[in-house]
């Protein structure tokens, strides 16, 4: 099938301190389709995937715009690779982008670029600064959460919920402050980074558990994978995980998916104190950097997300055994620093050329 | 869930054995994952062997005969003990207590 021919491309490719979803979602989209073209959409030239040399490397990466140069850099970059690659699906990875690939459905379309995103009203309803509303209106357990926009408005919010509160920017970055003489440091470092709003929010003490699944746009949720988290960085985030099989909180996940008519990968971030029911405290309009552990076990949702792409039925995944479990491990990648200079200037890498017309194709 | 058939006169009947701790897994070295939270504990090697006999269906009252059996303890020294296993295992919920008998 010709369609089944065409590229990916996937965005996210650094699998460092802070790992980006991309190169574990190109691992999982081989798994199930080992001559599958990745297309890497790159930010920087020292992202990882860049270096590496298994599943998770991106055949060929192209530099593309920060995603706040917005939507019609984006376009004209994704046109200027469209001469050099035939992508044809997109999953992109990373939430600071999700927007501009919004914005641009009806351009895609036209280019025959198949790329399932959210309604924009499921996706600003999941916005950090929307999502305490959305889960009051929904009778969904969530940590009390206050946007602030200027100094004085953090200074309030905090006082108003107590520290120690977490100061968020509206995209990326959290610091836990323990008094009012932590907070300016703490939301001006954030706001120099992503601007104002700035999200105070509640601090919540407990097991932190994350479900990562693709919604179906109707309110369903096609597949998914519930994990507590075993080990954390310094800084939050997941290194090792187990699954769960936990009834109240596959309910409470289904019923936020629903609320939401979400469409496409989605993750969900919950607290567990003891004694209290699950609170949601982050919507991901992507997939998690942990997302090749589910497909190493038999879910594999990044193939069921290009699955639906190619307009195939999807395949019907098992769920995750209980007690499997995932632990990070970090590896060095050797590399040259021709390949830093060559993508740094001319933005491009093929890692794997494209067949020469009259070749097979794979 | 095993399931056992009992012969009789009659028509045979299926009964369920009991299983009561559907969410928790034993694993070896005293290890058990409770599938729905996702944490885990490491027992002593006296609350791994009675946990897995409620599991089975054992009543909590039985608990201190299985001691003064296994380990040939006095039955003072066993209901002590059994006592302590089963607050022990009332923190992370493994036992429901109410309306638990106390042992003999």
């Amino acid at each position: 099938m010709k369609s089944d021919l065409r590229s990916i491309a996937v965005s996210g490719l650094h699998r460092g301190e802070n790992p980006q979803p991309g190169a574990a979602v190109a691992a999982s989209l081989r798994r199930a389709f080992p001559s599958l073209r990745v297309v890497g959409f790159s930010y920087d030239p020292m992202e990882s995937s860049l270096y590496g040399q298994g599943a998770d490397r991106p055949d060929a990466a192209y530099l593309v715009p920060f995603p706040g140069a917005g939507p019609r850099a984006l376009l004209e970059r994704l046109d200027m690779i469209r001469a050099e690659e035939d992508i044809g699906f997109v999953i992109p990875c990373l939430d600071s982008e999700i927007a501009n690939f919004c914005a641009l459905q009806s351009e895609l379309r036209d280019r025959s670029i198949q790329c399932i995103l959210p309604a924009e009203s499921s996706f600003e309803q999941r916005h950090k600064s929307n999502l305490y509303k959305f889960c009051r209106d929904n009778g969904i357990p969530a940590p009390r959460t206050l946007v602030a926009a200027d100094p004085e408005e953090v200074e309030e919010c905090a006082k108003e919920i107590g520290y120690p509160v977490y100061i968020k920017g509206r995209l990326y970055h959290a610091h836990l402050v323990h008094s009012r003489e932590g907070l300016a440091a703490a939301y001006e470092e954030i706001v120099n980074t992503w601007g104002w709003p700035i999200i105070v929010q509640e601090n919540l003490v407990g097991e932190e558990y994350d479900v990562t699944g693709v919604g179906n746009g109707r309110g369903g949720i096609d597949a998914s994978c519930s994990i507590r988290k075993l080990l954390r960085t310094a800084n939050g985030k997941g290194f090792a995980g187990i699954v769960v099989a936990n009834p109240e909180l596959d309910t409470l996940s289904q019923h936020i998916v629903r609320a939401l008519k979400w469409n496409g990968p989605f993750e969900l971030e919950f607290v567990k104190v003891a004694g209290r029911p699950h609170a949601l405290m982050e919507i991901n309009p992507r997939f998690p950097a942990w997302i090749d552990f589910p497909s190493q076990i038999g879910c594999n949702l990044p193939a069921l997300v290009f699955e639906r792409l190619l307009k195939h039925r999807p395949r019907k995944l098992e769920p995750c055994e209980p007690g499997r479990m995932f632990v990070r491990h970090s590896v060095d990648l050797a590399g040259d620093f021709a390949d830093f200079a060559a993508m740094a200037s001319v933005g491009r890498r093929v890692f794997s050329p494209l067949p020469v017309a009259g070749e097979a194709t794979p | 869930m095993k399931t056992r058939r009992v012969q009789s006169k009659a028509a045979p009947v299926t009964v369920q054995a009991p299983h009561r701790l559907a969410g928790l897994r034993f694993y070896a070295g005293g290890f058990v994952l409770d599938t729905e939270s996702g944490s885990f504990y490491r027992l002593t090697p006296a609350a791994d062997y009675l946990l897995r006999k409620y599991d089975a269906g054992t009543e909590v009252r039985d608990f201190a005969g299985l001691i003064e059996t296994r380990y040939d303890q006095d039955h003072a020294s066993a209901v002590r003990d059994v006592e302590l296993l089963l607050n022990q295992f009332a923190a992370p919920g493994f036992l429901d207590r109410t309306g638990e008998k106390e042992p003999a």
